[in-house]
């Protein structure tokens, strides 16, 4: 009896064994490879360098804790050389293919669009925190946690229209998908609002002489001078376009210190709408973010810091947290993105360094708390607050 | 089409501050490949390296007329180290133009990420000169504009004169125009490739730090002006500096006056347009003579 006993315990237990299939069976924890596809070389270098700053903070904090429930996190960086499609091709595929990358965080918009197909193929969740194209709406498998240029672009021209009573809006704008999803998003919102875009002018990427540009914008007489461009490019055009004597109100969607600093005296006045990340802020998560970043490399984090540190932290964390929870493996195929599609789809709260959640759309759009805000002396002070759609103050 | 001459004006006058770079940086490269026909693409590295070292003088206190000096010094010892470390071992064992050409390109490409490694790509500024803007009724450009023009065209004109009244620059012509008969006649081919290598090299350090001062210093900024300068050079007839001199303002004033009927970001495209242009009707370029 007893032998039949054990014989039927040992043919349960190999029933067991053989039903569940072995990607069920619950991990231990191990190495989450998380692979990144920045500028690291060329014009854009210095987003680079930033953002793999941030990511690796975020990784460098979860390992020094044990990981999350386990699994530790080893970031494998790509260059798309500021913007080359081939080159975030190239990288995405050896990421996907001989990495075996369940994640990977992109940044610009034709890099990002240009690895989406093959991601959706190899089921690889892509996060992207630096490209604002408006393509970039809508796409399997994408989730930007910047707002977009569509979304950002109106509220700017809506200020400038409203507050600074312009009329006739000439474009200066990045000739990509970024840069021309700005423009086309400000025309849209001029003609809604009743101005006149009287001057479009796309520029390269990475330019720093805008003579051309800005003399025929000038010989338009605008009243205001509506930017498109993004990183160092926005401090040498405010500045070239003060010194070719363009005196109206100058207003964009994007401003960073070193744009400040290439700017110089020019970018007083200069006014942007954006979801603006403010390392001086009070909350919880910006405080822990912004003193381990300070304190490993010596100066206050810019959004773009924020928003890849963001994407370990706040979002991969929750998601393998999630996944470990029912038992899956994070690291398998598919995992992560079928995990942020159903935590999207519920609705999660992610944390955000912004302060306060952020909500994440269906559309791979995010909702982060925004605002107008204009240079003073060489800081941004806040001028008016979009809350539900609407500018405020 | 209605012609705007306020525009008009202005592109000219935006031509001419492009040109005057254009011609400088022309030159500067020119008066090395006329000379040692080298195609020396690291003359960007050259001037990254200078414009670096403009700023970190100016960054130390040293004022930016120092600032200027140093650069110039840098990118002379920069190249020389360049002939006497790549380009000389490389002829003496015999590789061909391309080889050299290569090692060039490979140089740039190691030079610019030693570059990032050592300063990050940030910009970088040269202050120091008062920057205000200058308005001639239509017109407007700023004094650091007029700074570049002067400088450009001073140092042009110098050594145009150099070249033609003194020994060393007539030994530099001699090589340029025949090798062998300047050889023949006791002209030191080394010591030629060298100066050569110097004086050009010295000249695009001062034409990184007018860079740095407009704009700014980066790890990645020395190709878009150094391909212009070949352009000129080849605009204006290889071998010939009043030609890179020509070719530089004709350029600048072609991809600026092209903003009549284009849009501006077509700078690029109606670069190549006009080098084509003047190729197909002479190839030897705006004032090269045509070989016999």
């Amino acid at each position: 009896m007893r032998r039949l006993l054990s014989a039927t315990a040992l043919i349960v237990l190999l029933a067991l064994l053989v039903a569940v299939p072995a990607g069920r069976v619950p991990a231990a924890g191990g190495t989450l490879k998380v692979g990144m596809i920045l500028a690291m070389t060329g014009p854009g270098a210095f987003y680079g360098q930033v953002m793999s700053r941030g990511a690796g903070l975020a990784a460098e904090q979860i390992n020094q804790g044990g990981g999350i429930e386990g699994w530790k996190v080893e970031l494998l960086i790509e260059d798309h050389k500021s913007g080359d499609a081939d080159a975030a091709v190239s990288g995405g595929r050896k990421l996907m293919d001989v990495d075996k990358v369940p994640v990977i965080l992109t940044s610009y918009s034709a890099p990002t669009l240009a690895i989406q197909p093959l991601a959706v193929e190899k089921k690889v969740l892509l996060l992207n925190g630096g490209g604002v194209g408006s393509a970039l709406v809508g796409k399997p498998n994408l989730y930007n946690t910047r707002m977009l240029s569509s979304q950002t672009a109106p509220f700017i021209i809506e200020w400038a229209v409203k507050k600074l009573g312009a009329r006739r809006v000439a474009t200066l704008f990045w000739n990509d998908t970024a840069g021309q999803g700005v423009n086309a998003a400000m025309k849209a919102t001029c003609a809604r609002l009743g101005c006149q875009v009287v001057a479009e002018e796309p520029h390269d990427i990475g330019a720093k002489t805008y003579s051309a540009q800005l003399a025929r914008i000038k010989a338009r007489r605008p009243d205001v001078l509506a930017l498109g461009n993004f990183g160092d490019d926005v401090g040498y055009a405010v500045n070239q376009a003060r010194a070719l004597g363009l005196t109206g109100p100058i207003v964009g969607v994007e401003w960073t210190p070193n744009a400040q600093k290439i700017g110089g005296d020019a970018m007083q006045d200069y006014t942007i709408a954006v979801d603006r990340f403010d390392p001086a802020a009070s909350d919880p998560n910006t405080r822990r973010f912004v003193d381990a970043y300070r304190a490993r490399h010596g100066e206050a984090p810019e959004f773009y810091a924020a928003n890849y540190y963001e994407h370990v932290q706040h979002v991969l964390r929750p998601l393998v947290q999630r996944i470990v929870k029912r038992g899956g493996n994070p690291a398998e195929p598919g995992a992560l993105a079928a995990e942020m599609a159903r935590a999207v789809q519920e609705g999660f709260a992610f944390q955000s360094v912004y302060g306060g959640p952020m909500q994440l759309g269906a559309d791979g759009t995010v909702a982060k708390p925004m605002g107008v805000y204009t240079v003073k002396g060489t800081e941004l002070t806040l001028v008016g607050r979009i809350v539900g759609g609407k500018i405020e103050g | 089409m209605d012609l705007d001459l306020g525009l008009a004006a202005q592109l000219a006058v935006n031509g001419l501050i492009a040109g005057s770079l254009y011609a400088l940086l022309g030159v500067s490269w020119g008066l090395v490949f006329a000379t040692t026909r080298i195609f020396h693409f690291a003359h960007a590295l050259t001037l990254t390296v200078a414009a670096y070292v403009a700023v970190l003088t100016a960054a130390a206190g040293l004022g930016l007329g120092l600032g200027f000096a140093a650069a110039a010094l840098a990118g002379s010892l920069c190249g020389l180290a360049i002939e006497l470390g790549v380009y000389r071992p490389l002829r003496r064992v015999q590789a061909t133009q391309l080889n050299i050409f290569l090692a060039s390109l490979g140089l740039l490409i190691a030079g610019e990420s030693v570059l990032l490694i050592l300063f990050g790509p940030e910009a970088s500024t040269l202050p120091g000169f008062p920057l205000e803007g200058i308005v001639l009724g239509p017109v407007a450009f700023t004094t650091i504009e007029a700074l570049w023009m002067g400088t450009a065209w001073a140092l042009v004109g110098g050594l145009v004169l150099w070249l033609r009244l003194t020994r060393w620059g007539r030994a530099i012509r001699a090589v340029a125009s025949n090798p062998e008969l300047a050889q023949c006649v006791g002209v030191d081919r080394a010591r030629v490739f060298l100066l050569v290598f110097a004086v050009g090299s010295g000249l695009v350090g001062i034409g990184g730090a007018l860079l740095a001062l407009r704009d700014t210093a980066s790890p990645f900024m020395g190709v878009t002006p150094i391909l212009a300068a070949f352009i000129a050079v080849f605009l204006g007839g290889i071998g010939s500096i009043p030609g890179a001199v020509v070719g530089g303002v004709v350029l600048g004033l072609a991809e600026n006056m092209g903003g009549l009927v284009l849009p501006g970001h077509w700078q690029g495209v109606i670069a190549f347009v006009v080098l084509f242009a003047v190729l197909v009707v002479r190839p030897a370029g705006l004032l090269g003579i045509a070989p016999r």
